[in-house]
């Protein structure tokens, strides 16, 4: 056993009255008092763990220090993600933080002389106590936060929707010191001055139980009553009872809440106990058997700590006089080998104990197998409540359903999701290039600050750190001039926001400040940088959001603009900077012409920056069709009947000179044929061909005068004269029922149905779908028509259209890009559909697969991935109604329904199951409204499908008996 | 909750003539929207004898203030030379950042300020008149003195308190240092400790 007391760690000798380590042991946190104010404190953990870290001055030992809370903080906690940090102090607030990385690296603690290593933001503030919170514990898995607070009350937050409420645990009538969870997440106990502990039930958080008798003598003499539950689950042991006259840590046994175990010795109250959240095995040469116990320490007011293994009857340390007042707090490290202490002294203990003296920790998996086995399945908190089976069906269905789970689904459910506890970050943000100057109407300037925006919380688990603790942001000197902040003034007169102000009008200064620039008296400023000061920098313009090259001379210094003229009397004799009128620091573009920055750009004219070359106005230009080497081609037909099972269709420009013009020939020959064949049939035309389609029935054929030629596959007929288009040809496609689509070079798409001489579409431009953002190309990547005649385009840019004539508009069939769909989690419900090589009856599988690439899946079941997953799916599923996908849409449907009953989302999924179930009062069948089938399936089968999917929730288990109920009413009556 | 924690104060153009204006680029962050805006005051102490020969050299206001960090420069003209007396034109004097909000002061950061000659024989034989233009203004950029308050941040009307007594403490304080007129920051720095 090492113990170390680091001198380092001090709130300047004020009392610390909570210490919480870091679940990953990077880090440790304190809490109490500050010298004006609450104060809590991350340090690094590693120099206290290792002498050489500590001697080496390069290693921060301080990360951050937050005086944010207004009175001494009680408590401060650590979520087991890691990711957040609780704080609850004397100003009745609980402050919930997370780690944030500013762009401008270290802080100070201005004034103190004190470095922040590192940021950490408080996301959430917490309040609902009336009174001094003590006492803070997150549930298992982070769902839930209890809070405790001299209000008599506890608070349970919603920890993954703070600030949430979930419960008021009202019923002591003392102040409450100390809450504890059970590892399970059934209970939550809370010990107070009232001379009770209270455990609650979190299944309806009302009280199961209320033990008093231990605590009768017990009088109210300490700060804190820190109780803990054993990691087994098995105990709760209390902080300050008493038993015979002498203080005890009361042991309270799950089974009964019997009380009849104490641990007895410290010769005042004991403020808190914790246990380590190992449970530890170690097998002594006696036993056969290795024996598991857990871990508990113990601190007091008696200034000492001890540590009690459960299968001894002696503790396996004691610590006299470890402090020079009372212990308020204890924390183990999650190895399990390290505990820390603190005291009202203001300072704190490291004991270190080796794997002989404590014993080996069990794997998580053998500490949640042992769960399992004493407490059943171990519960997650999206299946918290207890379920019991209720009907006898569901029992069968839920057997059957467990047999064929699918694997995908199984590793998809953990993830306690933790996304986000952050409330809605307001919207409007100050400028991030310049301060806002303008006068009120008194003459005072009215300055809006320069926003500094947070790096986005790459990760935002605090992760280990390197070197970069070295940083030592400077402060405070600087023989600079000039800021690099860009003044802007106006000349607008405002009105200040402040109450007390005589002309106040509440809350109307923002709109006194015109959003985007005034002309007259602004320009462009170059935005702050230092270092790239005579580089080319791309900028972004605030007042289009075109992109410009700028060059930045490094003779011309960033200039502040003003239009105060300065005060000349001031001003003699002083090397007061130049001051130029505003000008955009532009000295080169390149080939570009210079827009002037502050005249806003009619968009028309900008048109598409990234298709191709803007032609004479507005429009797109798309790469004509090109035969490779301009001579001719080969297209192979299949799918033909009998003897034309396979063709092949030849064409070549040129094949003929005639005095006229050259000709291009067209043959069309069963597969296979040798040089001396006759073709099937043949023909010429006038003009060069440029491009081809054809199946087993038609041939399309553009040549480069901008016509379509259409031919017989069969006999090389010609149903039609040449069709003319408005522009040359660069797409076409052909569908089985012998409809062409053609896409023009000016983008224009025309669809044609052959059999029934009758346009489709006509001549409907690309443009609403080929926009492009500035700098790229949009291009087509593969054109298609359903077998209903609708062009299908899929673009380069990740999305593919489908242009409907019914409602004369373009659809968006798929995004990649959508971030709803990056954010879904719909993989893990989709079973695949059979990948046959004809891929015609999966179009819009097809079709985004072209599309969909570099989708990334996050692993996190935040509700906004459930509610992009829902949202996801209901676009796949219209997307397969619009393309006519019987297949596709079957799947989506089961997929969707398989998330639902996931997320036990019960209203979506009523919805769902009452479209398939129908009308089912008896005159049902006449019903007009209700369709009896649903793309081609019947709906009541659907529903046969989706009610097991149901079944295999059991909080959904109504659902399943009420549905399948009607449903099986519905069939008899048939 | 203090809702506004001061994060840095960079003092610019430091030293520089008497006559240049001042500068500060002030950062601070903010953890919740404000509803009002702050008040920036840069109040000069011509001497240290008494209170009546500050200068408020300029209020400001700033605000809208969303959540989040923020940054300006807060530039405010030399003060009046008219209006200081004469023997406390050179040597040292203090510059007094604040800030308020709904009218009640939660920072206050004082500097440090020595004012000399640089020509060396003004400097032994100074001018009885000052000479302002040939004088040099040296803040004490590293050693801040920060002092805050609690004050009401919260919408309710209660809760004024006012810490007159602890804001002028800097000012007693350079009464009593002010016989000691070496000023390099060694030899300040020992009697300069944070408050």
């Amino acid at each position: 056993m090492k113990l170390l007391k680091p001198n380092w760690v001090s709130h300047d000798d004020l009392p610390i009255f909570s210490i919480d380590i870091h679940p990953d042991g990077s880090r440790f946190a304190t809490g109490g008092q500050g010298e004006d104010s609450g104060r809590i404190v991350i340090w690094n953990m590693a120099p206290v763990v290792s002498e050489k870290i500590e001697n080496d001055e390069n290693v921060p030992k301080m990360l951050c220090q937050m005086d944010n809370h207004l009175a001494c903080v009680n408590c401060v906690r650590w979520s087991f993600s890691g990711k957040f940090l609780a704080s609850g102090g004397d100003d009745k607030l609980i402050m919930i933080w997370k780690i944030s990385k500013y762009a401008s690296g270290g802080n100070t603690v201005f004034g103190s002389g004190k470095v922040n290593v590192e940021t950490w933001r408080c996301a959430t503030t917490l309040r609902g106590h009336n009174g001094d919170v003590l006492d803070m514990a997150w549930s298992p898995h982070d769902a839930w936060l209890a809070t405790c607070s001299v209000d008599n009350t506890v608070i349970v937050w919603n920890a993954l929707k703070m600030p949430e409420m979930v419960a008021i645990l009202k019923g002591h009538s003392g102040l409450v010191k100390g809450v504890a969870w059970d590892p399970v997440g059934k209970y939550v106990a809370s010990q107070s001055d009232d001379k009770t502990l209270r455990i609650w039930r979190t299944a309806d958080w009302q009280q199961d139980a209320i033990i008093s008798e231990p605590f009768e003598e017990c009088g109210g003499t300490t700060h804190v009553l820190r109780l803990s539950w054993s990691p087994d689950g098995q105990y709760l042991v209390s902080a300050h009872a008493m038993n015979g006259g002498g203080p005890t840590a009361q042991i309270v046994e799950r089974e009964g809440w019997r009380q009849d175990k104490d641990f007895v010795g410290h010769r005042k109250a004991v403020t808190c106990v914790r246990f380590n959240s190992n449970i530890l095995q170690k097998s002594y040469k006696s036993w056969c058997k290795p024996q598991q116990y857990c871990c508990c320490a113990i601190g007091s007011r008696d200034r000492s700590l001890s540590v009690w293994l459960t299968a001894l009857k002696r503790p396996l340390v004691v610590i006299h006089e470890l402090f020079s007042n009372s212990v308020l707090d204890l924390s183990w490290s999650g190895s399990g080998l390290q505990l820390m202490a603190c005291s009202w002294d203001g300072s704190v203990a490291f004991v270190e104990f080796s794997e002989e003296e404590l014993g080996k920790p069990l794997t998580l998996e053998e500490k949640s197998t042992l769960h399992e086995r004493m407490y059943g399945k171990f519960l997650s908190p999206s299946a918290r409540q207890t379920c019991v089976v209720e009907t006898p069906e569901l029992l069968e269905v839920r057997e059957k359903q467990a047999e064929i789970k699918d694997a995908a689904v199984a590793t998809n459910q953990s993830e306690p999701a933790t996304e986000q506890p952050v409330t809605q970050r307001t919207p409007m943000k100050g400028p991030i290039n310049k301060q806002i100057e303008t006068r009120t109407s008194d003459g005072k300037r009215r300055i809006t600050p320069m926003f500094i925006p947070p790096a986005p919380d790459s990760g935002d688990v605090p992760l280990p750190f390197g070197a970069s603790g070295s940083q030592q942001p400077t402060f405070s000197s600087s023989s600079e001039t000039k800021s690099r902040i860009v003044i802007e003034k106006r000349d607008d007169i405002v009105t200040p926001n402040v109450s007390g102000s005589s002309n106040s009008r509440p809350c109307d200064a923002t709109s006194a400040i015109p959003t985007t620039p005034v002309v007259n008296s602004t320009s462009s400023q170059p935005p702050i940088s230092s270092q790239t000061v005579g580089q080319n920098r791309i900028t972004s313009n605030t007042s289009d959001g075109r992109l410009e090259v700028q060059k930045v001379d490094r003779s011309v210094p960033t200039v502040v603009a003003t239009k105060r003229r300065m005060d000349s009397a001031h001003g003699t004799g002083t090397k007061l900077p130049t001051v130029k009128r505003s000008r955009p620091p532009v000295a080169t573009s390149s080939d570009k012409q210079l827009q002037p920055t502050s005249l806003p750009q009619p968009s028309a004219k900008v048109g598409l920056p990234g298709v191709g070359d803007v032609d004479s106005g507005q429009g797109l230009k798309l790469p004509p069709l090109k035969l490779q080497d301009g001579k001719g081609f080969v297209v192979r037909i299949s799918g033909g009947i009998g003897l034309h099972r396979n063709r092949c269709l030849e064409v070549e420009n040129g094949a003929y000179g005639s005095s006229f013009g050259s000709l291009t020939k067209v043959r069309m020959f069963s597969d296979g044929h040798s040089a001396g064949d006759m073709p099937g049939w043949e023909a010429v035309l006038g003009y060069p061909v440029c491009g081809s389609v054809a199946n087993s029935q038609l041939v399309a054929i553009a040549c480069e005068d901008a016509t379509l030629h259409l031919l017989q596959t069969d006999t090389g007929q010609r149903p039609l004269p040449p069709l003319v288009l408005s522009s040359p040809a660069s797409r076409l496609a052909l569908n089985a029922s012998q409809q062409v689509m053609a896409v023009t070079c000016r983008g224009n798409v025309s669809v044609w149905d052959i059999l029934k001489t009758k346009a489709l579409v006509r001549n409907e431009s690309l443009l609403p779908v080929m926009q492009a953002e500035p700098g790229s190309t949009v291009t087509i990547l593969s054109c298609s028509l359903t077998e209903e005649g609708h062009p299908i385009v899929s673009l380069s840019t990740g999305k593919a259209y489908m242009f409907s004539a019914e409602l004369g508009n373009w659809l968006v069939l798929a995004n990649s890009r959508d971030p709803v769909q990056r954010c879904s989690l719909h993989r893990a419900f989709v079973t695949t559909l059979p990948t046959s090589e004809n891929t015609r009856g999966l179009p819009l599988a097809c079709l985004q697969s072209h599309v969909i690439s570099g989708g990334n899946l996050l692993g996190q079941g935040s509700s906004v991935s459930a509610l992009c997953t829902v949202t996801f799916l209901e676009q796949q599923l219209a997307a397969c109604r619009a393309l006519n996908s019987k297949q596709e849409y079957h799947s989506w449907l089961l997929a969707l329904a398989r998330f639902l009953v996931q997320e036990g989302l019960e209203t979506r999924l009523r919805l769902i199951c009452d479209d398939l179930l129908g009308p089912t009062h008896s005159r049902a069948k006449n019903s007009k409204s209700w369709e009896t089938s649903l793309m081609g399936f019947s709906k009541h089968a659907l529903l046969r499908e989706v009610l097991p999917l149901i079944g295999s929730n059991l909080r959904l288990q109504r659902i399943y008996t009420e549905y399948s109920d009607q449903l099986a009413m519905l069939s008899e009556e048939k | 909750m203090a809702k506004v924690q001061l994060c840095n104060v960079v003092v610019l153009d430091n030293p520089s003539p008497f006559l240049n204006p001042f500068q500060f680029e002030l950062t601070f962050e903010c953890i919740e929207e404000l509803k009002e805006d702050l008040e920036w005051k840069m109040i000069y102490v011509g001497s240290a004898e008494s209170e009546e020969h500050d200068q408020i050299l300029d209020t400001i206001y700033v605000g809208p203030i969303p959540e989040g960090k923020h940054m300006f420069v807060f530039q405010a003209n030399p003060p009046d030379v008219l209006k200081i007396p004469v023997v406390d034109a050179l040597g040292v004097t203090v510059v007094l950042l604040t800030c308020s909000y709904r009218q009640q002061e939660f920072v206050r950061v004082g500097y440090f300020i020595n004012n000399e000659y640089t020509d060396p024989e003004l400097k032994e034989n100074p001018p009885t008149q000052p000479q302002f233009d040939k004088v040099f203004r040296n803040i004490l950029a590293s050693q801040p003195r920060v002092t805050r308050f609690k004050i009401n941040w919260d919408d309710t009307d209660t809760l004024h308190q006012t810490t007159e007594n602890t804001a002028h403490t800097l000012e007693e304080e350079l009464v009593n240092s002010n016989s000691a007129v070496g000023f390099s920051e060694s030899s300040s720095q020992s009697a300069m400790e944070v408050m």
